[in-house]
C-alpha cells in the first residue's frame, strides 16, 4: 500500500474512516516510518489544542439576560399551513397573481375587439330616432325621414 | 428554581423553554455560556465583541425556540447560531486579521505539569500554539476549534458549518496542516 493522502491520515488520526480503509491503514502505518511521524505530529497538535486555556465569562450571563428573556419566543405564524403546507406568501402571491393576469385580459377584451364590434360610433347614434334599433317602422314616412337624417 | 432544573437534559430544558418557563432556558445559557464564549473568543479576538456576539447568540436561540426541530442537537444548533453571529460580525469588518494575545490571556496559559523547565518549555509551545491558531485563515480556524477544542463529530461539524461531510475532511486535514505550517520550529 502506498502512503495515504494527508486528509486520509488526518481522518484517521480522528477515527473517522471507514473500517475496512481504517483496518487497512493500521497494517500500513505499521512498517511506515514517515507516516507514524506525521501522525504522531497531528496528535500532538491535538493534545497541545486541548491544553490551551479556556476563557470563561467568569459571571452567570443568564441573569444578565434576564430582563431580555421575559418576552416570549416568537411563535411561527403560518396563515394556511392545512392548505398549502408552505410558506404564507405562497397563497398572497398566488392570488395576487391571478388578479393580475385577470385584470389584464378583461383589459385586452374591451381595448382590442371590444369598441369597434359593439359600440357604434357617436354619429351613428340616434338618441331620438322615432322608430328603436331593429325595430319594425310603423309609418314610413318617419322611416324614411330618420334615414335622411344626418 | 434553575437547581430543580440541572437534572433535566437538553431536550427536556428545551421543550419547558418552548412552553415559555424562562427558567428553563436560563438553565441551558448556564450549561453553554462558557463554551461559546470561548469558541466566539478566539474566533474575534476580541473579548467585548466575542462578549456580546455571546448574549446575541442566546438571545436569537430563545427567539427562535419555535424553530428548534426536537430532532436536532441543541448544541449543533446554537453552534451554528454563534457561527452566522461571528461570520455576521466579520463581514462588517469589525475585526483586524490577526490580533496579539494581550499579557493577561497568555499568563491564563494551562499549568503543563511539573519541572520548570518543563514548565517554560510548554508555555512556550503554547503561546506558539495561539498565535499560529490566529494567523490561520477564520475557515480553518473555526473547523479547528469545533473539532478539536469542542469535539464535534464530523457530522456535527458538517452540520454547523452547512458542508458536505467529505468537505469537513478535507478542510480539517487543510487546517491541521496549516497550522503545523505556521507553529514556530
Amino acid at each position: 500500500m502506498t502512503c495515504p493522502r494527508h486528509d486520509e491520515l488526518s481522518a484517521y488520526a480522528d477515527q473517522a474512516l471507514a473500517p475496512r480503509k481504517h483496518a487497512r491503514f493500521e497494517q500500513h502505518l505499521q512498517g511506515c516510518p514517515v507516516c507514524q511521524q506525521q501522525l504522531a505530529a497531528l496528535q500532538a497538535l491535538r493534545h497541545d489544542l486541548h491544553a490551551l486555556p479556556s476563557p470563561t465569562l467568569g459571571f452567570d450571563l443568564a441573569s444578565r439576560l434576564e430582563g431580555r428573556l421575559q418576552r416570549p419566543p416568537r411563535r411561527r405564524h403560518r396563515p394556511w399551513p392545512a392548505l398549502w403546507g408552505g410558506p404564507g406568501w405562497i397563497p398572497a402571491g398566488l392570488a395576487a397573481g391571478l388578479a393580475l393576469v385577470s385584470g389584464v385580459w378583461l383589459g385586452g377584451l374591451l381595448l382590442a375587439g371590444g369598441s369597434a364590434a359593439t359600440v357604434p360610433r357617436a354619429a351613428m347614434v340616434r338618441v331620438f330616432d322615432p322608430v328603436p334599433p331593429g325595430g319594425l317602422c310603423a309609418a314610413a314616412e318617419l322611416c324614411r325621414l330618420s334615414k335622411g337624417m344626418p | 428554581m434553575r437547581t430543580l432544573l440541572r437534572h433535566l437534559d437538553d431536550s427536556e430544558c428545551l421543550a419547558r423553554a418552548r412552553q415559555g418557563e424562562v427558567a428553563a432556558f436560563s438553565e441551558l445559557v448556564a450549561r453553554y455560556q462558557d463554551r461559546i464564549y470561548r469558541f466566539l473568543l478566539r474566533l474575534t479576538r476580541s473579548p467585548d465583541d466575542a462578549l456580546e456576539l455571546t448574549q446575541e447568540t442566546f438571545l436569537n436561540a430563545y427567539q427562535a425556540l419555535a424553530r428548534w426541530q426536537p430532532e436536532a442537537q441543541f448544541t449543533t444548533w446554537l453552534f451554528r447560531i454563534a457561527r452566522n453571529q461571528a461570520f455576521d460580525w466579520l463581514r462588517r469588518g469589525k475585526r483586524a486579521e490577526f490580533v496579539a494575545l494581550d499579557e493577561e490571556q497568555e499568563h491564563g496559559l494551562a499549568d503543563p505539569g511539573p519541572g520548570p523547565d518543563a514548565t517554560l518549555e510548554t508555555t512556550q509551545r503554547l503561546r506558539g500554539l495561539e498565535r499560529a491558531l490566529a494567523r490561520l485563515p477564520t475557515e480553518h480556524r473555526e473547523i479547528l476549534l469545533l473539532r478539536e477544542i469542542e469535539d464535534l463529530s464530523y457530522e456535527d461539524i458538517a452540520t454547523v458549518l452547512d458542508i458536505s461531510l467529505g468537505t469537513v475532511k478535507s478542510r480539517i486535514a487543510r487546517a491541521r496542516a496549516s497550522l503545523l505550517d505556521k507553529m514556530p520550529r
